[in-house]
């Protein structure tokens, strides 16, 4: 199959993304089934000119909540995350992480300097992964990784969201010394639910896992499309279109621990 | 003028700035130098003229710097410096004369930076000042080879070797308009690269450089950011740096809360003076030797080889340029409600950007000082800054 036009990528105003495009964009031939996940392929090349056209948005005129949008966060405060973990490593278990708030202030003070566009209420979570994963999604109670899904899941609504332990990180950086990478569906939900139709959860009680049904659907039905691999250097994240995207983090080739520092919007934000 | 009848509120010599060649090995995109093309280079018997005047003038009471600079100096082989350092030596205290203490300094692109620069360095105790705009995308879009190739990789291994050598340096960054949205990577360039001594310079409009980024509209708003955001990374991670605009801009701050007005060096007559590889000298600001005006023709005043600096003072030109200086800062004294934090500003940014030592408000002077005191003042809480002028 091939790479139909969908959401596009942009580097966030006031970012200096240091890698080429071409080097930073991989494209596969689609999903593997296992189960009832669904795992990117591994055959990853180089976009080519044509599908580089379609992804990438060179405009440099702002910010859109329709982009998915490169971004990072400066050494400084990378090492200041190391820093207070170290100190955490040193607390019995279960302590509360002295230092977060403050790190969350000046994380917060970075991207005010820089306007970006961050959920202005949100938590913070960071996910380690092993290397070698083709997921960074675990499932809590059955340690299987889950694969490709919705962050900010289309039709959930928040509160469904919190009790179906839905992926909702809208924003990811890697804290890291190692780049790593998000495998991405280049396509916006509308076309998603398009091409499946699919229009949503019969009742509120499925809300909460309409996202992972559509995502699925999509991979069932479309096996063979083409999907995209960003790589991140150390420092760098993401901050995904407004819609949600369908997405998953990426191991695969690292040689050390990931870990990603994940920007959750507070439950009242998104009303599905 | 005799030397004898030389008026002695003159001096004293603070910063002498020698430019033993105009020409540079790069081609910088925002230069001020006309003349970089140029080869020539100081002949020995100039450099033995210039210490001579230096050290017979009235000019020299203490202590003052010698700062190679404009073009490249180390273009010139290291044997120019030795030979710079014995004649210093013979005239310094000669004739019965006080001794006076002298420091080197030189300011480079850095790229020539290398082990037997380093030896000379250290063996003199000479202050090196490198000029690098921070992470390679902001340095290498302004600062290029003659054939238009960023130069990042050598000055980082010239600044390598300095750091290996354990030689203290300092760096001079151009803060262009580019690079006033990233404190924060500028930030984290110095601290990787240990640099504790910083001065951000402003891409200015000077000489064949007339027009520069940071004149866009916005500019000051966006200065102000940059330097309170630089100003909070500064003080609140665990790495010393100690930002000269910072600094100056606290002590004068200070110095106004005593009701002191701060004294513009550049401003007070042969408080600086600068010679060119010719011989050719003037004072005031160093940028104007080697620049020319159709008000002034050149701005140089004499030349050692047959003026003394005393003589010069009686020259029309100097009296001109004195005369317009005073009433520029006399105006700045009467309209500017920071002239008790700056003293007056600097004359060359006057001339290039109003046509007129007699003017007051520049680019320069608005983002160098107004934009700096008002993010100091907001920084300094009242209470502190009372106590600290007190004290």
């Amino acid at each position: 199959m091939e790479l139909e036009a969908g959401v596009r990528i942009r580097v966030a105003p006031r970012f200096h993304a240091r890698l080429a495009w071409q080097d930073r964009i991989l494209l596969n031939s689609g999903v593997s089934a296992s189960g009832p996940a669904f795992f990117p392929r591994h055959d990853w090349r180089p976009a080519s000119a044509l599908e580089a056209a379609m992804l990438i948005d060179a405009s440099v005129s702002g910010q859109s909540t329709e982009a998915l949008t490169l971004l990072g966060i400066p050494a400084h405060l990378r090492a200041k995350w190391w820093s207070l973990a170290g100190q955490q490593e040193d607390s019995p278990s279960g302590a509360e992480f002295h230092g977060l708030d403050e790190f969350a202030r000046e994380l917060a003070a970075y991207a005010s300097f820089k306007r970006w566009q961050l959920p202005s209420d949100c938590k913070l979570q960071v996910i380690a992964s092993r290397p070698g994963q083709s997921s960074t999604r675990v499932d809590t109670a059955s340690s299987e990784l889950q694969g490709l899904d919705f962050n900010c899941a289309p039709f959930a609504t928040p509160g469904a969201q919190e009790a179906a332990n839905s992926p909702r990180a809208i924003a990811g950086f890697n804290l890291g010394d190692e780049a790593t990478s998000l495998v991405w569906l280049n396509l916006s939900t509308a076309q998603v639910r398009e091409r499946v139709g699919y229009s949503g959860p019969r009742n509120d009680s499925d809300a909460a896992d309409s996202g992972t049904a559509l995502a699925h659907r999509f991979f069932a039905a479309l096996a063979d499309y083409p999907l995209v691999r960003i790589v991140l250097e150390p420092g760098e994240g993401y901050l995904l279109p407004e819609g949600g995207a369908v997405c998953d983090g990426y191991t695969v080739g690292k040689r050390e621990v990931d870990v990603m520092l994940l920007l959750i919007p507070a439950p009242t934000r998104r009303s599905g | 003028m005799p030397a004898d009848k030389f008026t002695p509120f003159l001096g004293p010599l603070d910063l002498l700035v020698l430019q033993p060649t105009p020409f540079c090995n790069l081609d910088c995109s925002y230069c001020y130098l006309p003349d970089r093309d140029s080869k020539k280079k100081m002949a020995p018997a100039v450099l033995e003229r210039i210490f001579e005047r230096v050290f017979s003038s009235s000019l020299v009471r203490g202590q003052f710097t010698v700062v190679w600079h404009a073009g490249e100096p180390m273009v010139l082989p290291i044997g120019f410096y030795q030979d710079a350092l014995r004649i210093i030596a013979k005239y310094n205290g000669a004739n019965g004369r006080d001794h006076a203490a002298v420091t080197h300094s030189i300011q480079t692109n850095g790229v020539l930076i290398d082990r037997e620069w380093c030896d000379f360095i250290e063996r003199n105790q000479i202050s090196i000042g490198v000029s690098i705009d921070g992470p390679d995308f902001l340095h290498d879009t302004f600062r290029k080879t003659r054939r238009g190739a960023g130069t990042h990789r050598r000055v980082m291994n010239g600044i390598r070797l300095l750091n290996e050598h354990e030689i203290p340096f300092h760096v001079i960054s151009v803060l262009t308009g580019e690079s006033l949205d990233y404190p924060d990577e500028l930030y984290d360039f110095y601290v990787e690269n240990e640099i504790h001594q910083l001065g951000f310079n402003v891409e200015e409009v000077e000489g064949p450089h007339q027009k520069s980024s940071l004149q866009a509209g916005e500019i000051f708003e966006r200065y102000v950011r940059f330097m309170s955001r630089f100003f909070d990374l500064v003080n609140q991670g665990g790495f010393e740096i100690q930002m000269r605009e910072f600094g100056s801009t606290i002590a004068a701050v200070l110095q106004a809360a005593r009701d002191e007005v701060p004294l513009s060096h550049e401003t007070a007559p042969f408080g600086i003076v600068s010679v060119d590889c010719d011989g050719n000298f003037s004072t005031f600001s160093p940028e104007l030797l080697g620049l020319s005006s159709p008000h002034y023709g050149d701005f140089a005043l004499g030349n050692v080889e047959r003026d003394s600096f005393e003589s010069a003072v009686s020259s029309s030109k100097f009296l001109a340029m004195s005369r317009d200086i005073a009433e520029g800062i006399r105006r700045c004294q009467a309209t500017c409600e920071y002239f008790r934090f700056c003293g007056g500003g600097a004359p060359v940014n006057k001339y290039f950007e109003n046509g007129s030592f007699a003017s007051t408000e520049t680019m320069f002077c608005r983002l160098t000082r107004k934009a700096m005191v008002d993010v100091i003042l907001e920084k300094l809480d009242r209470p502190a800054l009372d106590a600290a002028a007190k004290s």
